[in-house]
């Protein structure tokens, strides 16, 4: 019935109040002309209430006068009167259509320009490039060419790996991709350890290992050793250098601790509920004293707070009110249950271990030591053994000196 | 109407049997529709006699279909079908 409703409120309709005594050869008539009418209930034995199609309504007139009945329309709903009303108010129309318009115009146009995947070019200079391509905040959106103001950013910039561009709505987005260049810095590069560790295998892919299986090494020692070599020709003259960046994997033990401290007694504190205020004015050099002196609870917390408003700028006296609020207490100490404590903070410690992790450690061993201490304070120590990759690159500035000829 | 009780109304009727065809099709009858108790369709009904909110008379060519109930309110009316929503309570068939 939903779309038998639409389509009555479509071509609008008019609730009618009908009165006089021949109502049903109201409606009977109406239904012989081939009048539709719906949701006909009878108010009382003299009047009823029914609906009609608007474009009925001459016909309903006339059938109203020919059985004595009188009518009136109570209500119209529908399309045609909403449309009716509209015609009426002019403004208001003519504002939406105007909102609607400007709406389409300013959406057409680029509002907004930025780049993005920047790191060593300025956005700047790319921002300028697309410029002077026509893409810049004010154009048409419909005046640019995304497709070729991307491939001319890209055949300027010769650090640029790839560039696109995006329309989105008013906004245009420079995507950009910079090419990843080798390392050209001076020097050599070593490796060196990541960790205090015993370093259990060590696999030189390049470089002059500096320790050796067994050995303990601590951090930042030198493990690979970067090579600077000379190669000399007949005349016993150095030409070429050549740099050897050493490289390598060295697997190794580590270990690392870590401390949670807890305490095995919790102080409750429970307000009671009973407060005291003590209130002291102080005006000039005059102090008066509101309430107890002193705080009439065997246990409790205060808290003070002051106000102070100056009494004109030249006398450098104050109206000052402090306020002093004692809270009565009752504080519990309370024994907390050891193994829940313990292993609350076993499983801090090793999320505090586990953070500390390098991707792709194994874990060896896991050892934990409890130590309790005066004053209910229990100290856990977490240890745990891993065997990673400890060989970090790291470059080194080395002057290439020209070795010694003897 | 009235000229369908005579002999061609029996011979009507007879041959809707015959030919298993529905009644309404063939002899102009009304059909009436009970939804529970709250909706009366009656089709090809022939006007209303007499319309309150608590008696629906519709007439039909069989005479009339009376509706008793409460809050009785016709949902829709066109020429060949009426629908009486409300609580029913009663409906007769007469002539």
């Amino acid at each position: 019935m939903a779309l038998a409703d639409l389509w009555s409120y479509f071509k609008g309709y008019v609730i009618i109040a009908v009165k006089g005594r021949t109502l049903e050869k109201f409606v009977n008539t109406a239904l012989a002309r081939g009048i539709d009418l719906w949701d006909i209930s009878r108010v009382d034995d003299r009047s009823l209430v029914a609906r009609a199609y608007l474009h009925d309504l001459p016909s309903l007139g006339r059938i109203l006068r020919e059985t004595d009945c009188r009518g009136r329309i109570e209500e119209k709903v529908g399309v045609p009167f909403l449309v009716r009303r509209l015609a009426r108010r002019k403004g208001l129309v003519a504002g939406a259509i105007l909102f609607s318009v400007a709406l389409y115009v300013l959406s057409s146009f680029v509002w907004f320009v930025d780049v993005s995947g920047v790191e060593r070019t300025k956005p700047e200079a790319v921002l300028e490039l697309a410029a002077r391509h026509g893409l810049r905040p004010g154009v048409l959106k419909r005046s640019i060419d995304p497709g070729k103001v991307a491939r001319s950013i890209l055949a300027e910039f010769p650090d640029l790996a790839w560039a696109a561009v995006h329309v989105r709505g008013t906004m245009v987005n420079i995507e950009v991709v910079e090419k990843t260049l080798p390392d050209m810095s001076p020097g050599v590069v070593d490796v060196v350890a990541a960790e205090n560790a015993l370093v259990t295998n060590i696999i030189v892919l390049s470089g002059e290992p500096l320790v050796s299986e067994g050995d303990t090494v601590t951090k930042g020692q030198v493990l690979i050793a970067g090579l600077i070599l000379w190669s000399q020709d007949q005349d016993g003259e150095s030409k070429t250098v050549e740099v050897v960046n050493a490289r390598g994997i060295v697997l190794a033990r580590v270990w690392r601790t870590h401390s949670e401290k807890c305490r095995l007694v919790k102080e409750i504190v429970t307000e009671t509920g009973r407060v005291a205020r003590t209130r002291r004015f102080a005006v000039g050099g005059l102090t008066f004293v509101v309430g107890p002196k002193a705080p009439p609870f065997a246990d409790y917390e205060e808290d003070e707070r002051s106000y102070a408003v100056p009494l004109g700028g030249w006398s450098g006296y104050s109206i000052g009110l402090d306020v002093t609020t004692y809270r009565e207490v009752i504080r519990r100490a309370e024994v907390v249950d050891r193994d829940e404590v313990l292993a609350e903070a076993r499983e801090r410690a090793r999320r505090a271990l586990e953070a500390r992790l390098p991707r792709g450690a194994r874990v060896l061993d896991e050892r934990e030591d409890v130590r309790y201490s005066q004053g209910g304070v229990l100290t856990l120590t977490m240890t745990i053994e891993t065997t990673e990759d400890i060989a970090r690159e790291r470059r080194q500035e080395r002057e290439i000196e020209r070795p010694d000829r003897s | 109407m009235g000229g369908k009780d005579g002999i061609t109304g029996r011979v009507e009727e007879k041959l809707a049997d015959l030919f298993e065809i529905p009644k309404n099709v063939l002899l102009d009858m009304p059909r009436i529709v009970l939804v529970g108790n709250v909706q009366l369709t009656v089709e090809n009904h022939q006007g209303i006699v007499e319309y309150t909110r608590q008696r629906v008379r519709v007439a039909t060519s069989r005479g009339e279909v009376a509706v008793e109930g409460r809050g009785l309110s016709i949902g829709r009316i066109t020429k060949s079908e009426i629908a009486i929503d409300g609580r029913i309570h009663r409906i007769a068939l007469g002539e």
